[in-house]
């Protein structure tokens, strides 16, 4: 296994030096380094020093995916921790991130835990969190949810 | 004959181009879609520029505005989330609706489903053939086989409560494709336990089997119209309803086949119903009906005696997607069992494995299997509830092991408060169907057509209005409605009523005659006609 370092850069100049194992975790790193573009030092335009950090740290951790149970179930409570420590906007930000990077396990695990996070939300707050515009006029927003009204019962499960 | 044409012209564009539905909300999805493929790269490139500037002014990591998320990542969000949350998700915008209301939405949530959700399956039962009419509920709870093999008891949870409604003993009441479809007397119940809604389908006939034909994304349902008489028909007609697909419409179509008498319960299996009989000669020929979803066509293969001869009481089965059947001695103790499976469904060929149980089940006749889980282990299952509270069990057998361990489903039979409120007494006939997978969509969407005004308040109407109104409001909109196509038609070959409202034209004078009839008809179970009729045509 090389141990070459790479430098990645985030767009706000912060730098991380990380193992090429590591860095091939991230796809589109991965495809430059195929490309032979013998470059030590990346630039990551679309991603902040501290969203990246923490897609290094998952990167770091999932570095030699190991096939045991033992393994992957020691994988798993670790992304459950992992993901515990952000923030709905934070979480969206790793999502954008990881998109753009290209590191599939984590876009997984980011879908996921934003759908958990984000399922007894209300229209109200889904629209603000993710920045949509409410094409809906009133009538037709009312209608919408008359026609789906019991999907916005908390108490939705008939009691028997 | 023109009609004939006329017909396989409707078919066609109904059934090939499913994914392009002349449908309005189908075309916002083909848009929805559309623009998603398209304006997606873009979108997101904008996004990146929009970021990039804003990086310069801002250095916060969590900024109170998180910059829009490109469509392909809502999407990949969305499909993660729970059928409740995507019907309630429907009014963040118009974009999110046509997203998730969209097929291709649809099909890839259906497929995530049954692939990486948690097993569901489906526990339905009834509070006993002896309640009244206006007492009578068919209950469905879901539970799943999460932390299965170590846990020796499962949570359930009651998914939805339908008035009126009973399944007996040799009612089919099974999940396909999502939807629970439910014979009983009278019309074919289809409900959906993940949207709470429910739709019947206008089968006049008896022995209704329901399907879904996973090439086209079409549910279809068989019932057999001709009537039983002393005097033996030459050939047996049938109608098949496709539904799905279509907002506002279902094609009928007629399909003949030689004289069967029809002896179990039904089993649809990707794409073709599967149900015992027998043909030509009344319990002396016992062959396996199956009728090709997709294509709409019945074949015959011949089954071993064993399979058929105990009509209702047989078990028929999916084991690992072939058509199966359980065959235990139904007067005995239930300790050992035949395993017959249909291998060859061109050459007809069966093979047989006998299985011995690790310890008895009790009486033959009072246990069922409802088919496998997805770790291969058969099920089995009593028939009915137990007459007082008692915990219900259910037993995983596992053929290789040749172990069976029993698990308790909880809140099922073993609420004395629940039992009570609902009067459970004495034959409440459960059926359970494994392998049931969340589909929001259907029903909620066809379920229109029929019931509109009971879906948005269904959940209300259970809890706080009386259920005899209900039923007789159900049973007045079936009426209505179902007589669409009841109209005494010369020619009953085929007729849609479709948005655009196509009737045949000689078809005014049956309409008039119907209003008539229906309108002096009595609704409330009294003698004597309505006081109002009211009457919407188109």
């Amino acid at each position: 296994m090389s141990s070459n370092k790479i430098v990645l850069t985030s767009s706000d100049g912060e730098s991380f030096e990380v193992e090429e194992v590591v860095a091939r975790k991230l796809q589109i790193v991965g495809h430059m380094l195929e490309d032979d573009c013998v470059i030590n030092e990346i630039p990551l335009q679309n991603v902040t020093g501290d969203i990246l950090s923490m897609v290094i740290e998952y990167c770091k951790t999932h570095v030699d995916e190991e096939e045991s149970e033992e393994a992957q179930t020691k994988l798993k409570t670790w992304d459950e921790e992992f993901m515990k420590k952000f923030d709905i906007k934070t979480l969206l930000q790793i999502i954008l991130a990881a998109n753009y990077l290209n590191v599939k396990g984590l876009l997984d695990l980011v879908s996921q835990t934003i759908a958990d996070t984000i399922k007894d939300y209300t229209p109200e707050q889904i629209r603000e969190v993710f920045g949509v515009e409410n094409d809906y006029t009133e009538e037709e927003e009312a209608e919408v949810r008359k026609e789906n009204a019991w999907a916005f019962d908390e108490a939705d499960t008939p009691k028997p | 004959m023109k009609r004939r044409d006329d017909k396989k012209g409707r078919l066609c564009s109904i059934s090939i181009p499913s994914k392009l539905d002349p449908i309005p909300f189908v075309l916002k999805m083909v848009l929805a879609t559309a623009k998603f493929l398209n304006k997606t790269p873009q979108k997101k490139h904008l996004c990146r520029e929009e970021r990039d500037i804003n990086k310069y002014d801002e250095k916060d990591t969590s900024p109170s505005k998180v910059d829009s998320i490109p469509l392909d990542l809502e999407v990949e969000i969305l499909t993660r989330l729970p059928a409740k949350s995507l019907i309630k998700f429907q009014c963040v915008s118009k974009t999110w609706s046509s997203i998730i209301r969209s097929q291709r939405f649809i099909d890839s949530y259906y497929a995530l489903s049954s692939t990486m959700r948690s097993d569901r399956f489906i526990i339905a039962f009834s509070n006993g053939e002896s309640a009244k009419r206006e007492d009578k509920r068919l209950f469905i709870f879901s539970s799943s086989y999460e932390g299965h093999e170590s846990s020796s008891s499962l949570v359930t949870n009651l998914d939805m409560t339908i008035p009126s409604v009973t399944v007996i003993c040799f009612s089919t009441c099974a999940s396909v494709h999502g939807l629970i479809g439910s014979t009983r007397s009278g019309p074919f119940l289809v409900c959906n336990p993940c949207t709470g809604k429910v739709t019947m389908l206008p089968c006049s006939g008896a022995h209704t089997s329901f399907g879904y034909d996973p090439v086209d994304g079409q549910f279809k349902a068989l019932t057999q119209v001709s009537p039983y008489s002393y005097q033996e028909p030459d050939f047996l007609v049938h109608e098949v309803l496709t539904l799905g697909g279509g907002e506002s419409s279902w094609i009928v179509k007629k399909v003949t086949t030689p004289v069967y008498y029809t002896a179990t319960r039904k089993l649809c299996i990707n794409g073709f119903v599967y149900f015992g009989a027998w043909t030509p000669r009344s319990r002396i020929d016992p062959v396996i009906v199956c009728f090709d979803v997709r294509y709409e066509r019945l074949s015959f293969i011949k089954a071993p005696m064993d399979v058929v001869c105990l009509e209702g009481d047989s078990i028929l089965i999916e084991y690992k997607g072939k058509f199966a059947s359980i065959v235990r001695h139904p007067y005995a103790d239930f300790h050992s069992f035949d395993l017959w499976i249909l291998e060859d469904v061109k050459t007809h060929d069966w093979s047989k494995q006998t299985f011995q149980l690790p310890f008895s089940l009790g009486l033959g006749t009072k246990m069922t299997s409802p088919g496998i889980n997805k770790a291969g282990e058969i099920i089995f299952a009593p028939k009915t509830l137990s007459r007082d509270v008692q915990p219900f069990y259910i037993f995983y057998y596992n053929v290789e092991r040749k172990d069976m361990r029993k698990v308790m489903l909880k809140g099922i039979a073993d609420d004395e408060q629940f039992r009570r409120r609902y009067g459970l007494a004495g034959n409440c006939y459960v059926h359970i169907s494994p392998e049931h997978v969340e589909n929001y969509a259907f029903v909620e969407f066809f379920g229109k057509q029929c019931f509109q005004y009971l879906s948005s308040k269904w959940r209300t109407c259970l809890t706080t209005i009386s259920p005899i109104s209900l039923v007789e409001s159900m049973m007045f909109a079936y009426d209505n409605h179902i007589s669409l196509y009841e109209y005494p038609f010369e020619d009953r070959e085929v007729y849609r009523l479709d948005d655009v409202g196509e009737v045949v034209p000689h078809v005014t004078i049956a309409i008039q005659e119907w209003i008539q009839r229906v309108a002096v008809s009595p609704v409330d179970g009294e003698e004597g006609p309505a006081d109002i009729c009211i009457t919407e045509l188109g």
